[in-house]
């Protein structure tokens, strides 16, 4: 309601040119603009709102005692506890380790599908069904795919001499697991920005470098590595945003497990939240993660924009319309 | 092209032929295990859907059903996978409905009157990037308080929520591209707005439309996390009916399969049809700044 109400302010001052911009001024602009953004203020104000509520409070909705403030006191006992400490590692991996994973085979299968005359759309379209399917589906998938017992995978491991691991029911293995899982589900994504990069590199680049005398290497690494430098940026950015929402393969293929090994931040709020009902740790843990992928996120555009080609924020958001295209 | 090829291999002029041959063969089978590791587990899950229930679990698994079999979709549809489709249908509709019924002016007024849409669209679409996770506990108590908890219409709401921030700027870059000129030369005629919407505006963006549509469906469609957290016994999406099936009882694998077929078959084959036009409307996009 605010955003409307500001903008009608400006349109009385602004009628100098009413239809220049196509009619109705700017009181029609905000008619357009305000249900839309009104829906959007309401609810995500509202629900705000109470978050940082609970997670000033000792909100638990189980408990029938007062809720009172407690300051900082839920971030404190959060940072206290080993758990925290270890999902925010879990976090981490598939951040720090699965992203630049995905990184670099994506890298690696753009530059292969780049490589080839015949063929490309099909395998492109091919390679890209594992991001067009539901994380549920792909857990379940994947959950009979590696089963020990009556899964096809180790039976085809076995049958060729080798003892494998219980993957997602293992303890040194379950965290592998989804790592693989999650790189499996969304290197097709960065192929797809990848390959757009490499395709909109005009030939006569190569041609260029080639008639310079330029070998193969030097051609990527002076050529063709700077300018798919903002490609690479889309892709780390919205894959690391997307690193923090890792949550539906976690709750399929291991819940957490074995014991709390492969919880990783949105899983341990999930179960302060939704299995203890502490609403007032919950909230605190969520607003940790918004912090620390807030400042993440800053940190890699602006390591990315001083490296002369500007992944801008604009240049970055485009890409998020492919994610699971 | 082949220009990757030839920069990346610079052989002498002898040798290209043979190389050539043995790097476009070793390139093919590297793509083809890819695609094979990439299909695998889904591929899997189809073959399984038609076991019976006495081949689900022998050990070593057999690759094709000895007995192949199609009880598994009449018992999958009837022990959950039926009531998910209809509740997930009625939740993604609706919320798509609703992300563009308020998406498409919102756009509209971005793409042609805002001159700092820049900004106000990044603002917008942020939100998008939150983890699931932070709204929902908000919501959660929001909707415990509003008795909107286990409801349609909350569900619809976050599904709307989630999805209207992409919606607005997908459709505000589609009408950007759509020259001014058409809805001036209406203007001058003299036709009143909701012909000029209705002739111009609507034709010119139905592809727009569409994508945006079919991206909002299908966010909503798999998305699990807000089903889990905002709904009970009443309302029960697929990816929860699907969960729900999976982890309370001994999983059955063979109707766990057809669900899951049922349910993404539809849906995939739309973005296979789809694929060609929304990766070129991207990358025409990601080229174009």
């Amino acid at each position: 309601m605010q955003d409307v109400m500001k903008g009608q302010g400006p349109a009385h001052r602004r009628r100098v040119m009413p239809r220049a911009d196509g009619g109705g001024g700017e009181r029609g602009t905000w008619l357009l603009l305000g249900p839309a953004l009104l829906f959007l203020t309401v609810f995500a104000v509202w629900p705000f709102c109470y978050l940082i509520y609970a997670s000033f409070t000792s909100y638990q909705m189980a408990i029938p005692v007062p809720i009172h403030w407690v300051g900082l006191g839920n971030f404190e006992a959060l940072v206290s506890t080993a758990r925290f400490w270890h999902s925010l590692g879990v976090t981490a991996a598939f951040a720090l380790v699965s992203v630049p994973l995905q990184l670099l085979i994506g890298l690696g299968i753009a530059l292969l599908l780049n490589g080839i005359s015949r063929g490309r759309e099909l395998y492109a379209s091919l390679l890209l069904t594992p991001m067009m399917l539901a994380p549920i589906v792909v857990g379940f998938a994947w959950e009979l795919f590696l089963n020990p017992i009556y899964g096809p995978l180790n039976a085809l491991l076995k049958a060729i001499g080798l003892s494998p691991p219980a993957w997602a029911q293992s303890p040194a293995w379950a965290l592998p697991t989804l790592v693989i899982v999650d790189i499996w589900q969304w290197t097709p994504l960065v192929m797809v920005i990848l390959l757009a990069g490499l395709r909109s590199i005009p030939t006569r680049v190569y041609e260029a470098a080639k008639v310079d005398g330029s070998s193969a290497i030097q051609t990527f690494l002076n050529v063709v590595a700077p300018m798919l430098l903002p490609y690479f940026a889309v892709a780390f950015v919205l894959r690391f945003i997307d690193s923090f929402k890792v949550f539906d393969i976690i709750y399929i293929l291991t819940r957490g497990g074995p014991g709390t090994i492969t919880q990783n931040l949105a899983y341990y709020t999930y179960d302060l939240g939704f299995g203890r009902f502490q609403f007032g740790r919950s909230g605190a843990l969520s607003i940790i993660q918004l912090l620390l992928l807030t400042f993440g996120t800053m940190l890699i555009i602006k390591v990315l924009a001083k490296r002369n080609a500007p992944p801008s924020a604009q240049t970055a958001l485009p890409a998020k319309v492919t994610e699971r295209v | 092209m082949s220009a990757l090829t030839q920069t990346l291999h610079v052989p002498p002029k002898a040798k290209i032929r043979t190389e050539g041959l043995v790097g476009v063969v070793l390139r093919h089978a590297v793509l083809i295990a890819l695609v094979i590791f990439c299909l695998a587990p889904i591929v899997w899950l189809l073959i399984t859907a038609f076991k019976p229930y006495g081949e689900l679990f022998s050990s070593p698994p057999t690759l094709f059903p000895i007995h192949p079999t199609l009880v598994n979709f009449a018992a999958g549809w009837s022990v959950g996978g039926g009531r998910g489709i209809r509740d997930s249908l009625i939740v993604a509709t609706s919320s798509t409905v609703l992300c563009l019924i308020l998406g498409f002016p919102a756009a509209y007024a971005l793409a042609r009157r805002f001159a700092a849409h820049g900004q106000l669209s990044f603002t917008i679409l942020s939100l998008r990037m939150l983890p699931p996770i932070v709204p929902v506990i908000g919501f959660y108590l929001m909707f415990q308080k509003l008795g909107l908890y286990d409801s349609y219409i909350g569900l619809i709401i976050a599904y709307t929520f989630m999805n209207l921030p992409l919606v607005i700027w997908l459709l505000a870059e589609f009408i950007r591209q759509i020259p001014r000129s058409y809805e001036d030369a209406a203007r001058i005629d003299g036709a009143p707005w909701f012909r000029m919407f209705c002739d111009i505006l609507l034709p010119l963006s139905a592809p727009g439309i569409m994508t945006a549509a079919i991206l909002s469906m299908m966010f909503a469609w798999n998305e699990f996390l807000f089903s889990l957290v905002l709904t009970g016994d009443n309302v029960i999406t697929l990816p929860k009916a699907l969960a729900d099936f999976f982890l309370f009882q001994e999983p059955n694998w063979g109707q766990l399969g057809a669900i899951g077929i049922v349910a993404m078959g539809p849906l995939l084959i739309l973005c296979y049809l789809m694929q060609r036009y929304l990766i070129r409307s991207f990358t025409a996009e990601l080229g174009g700044r």
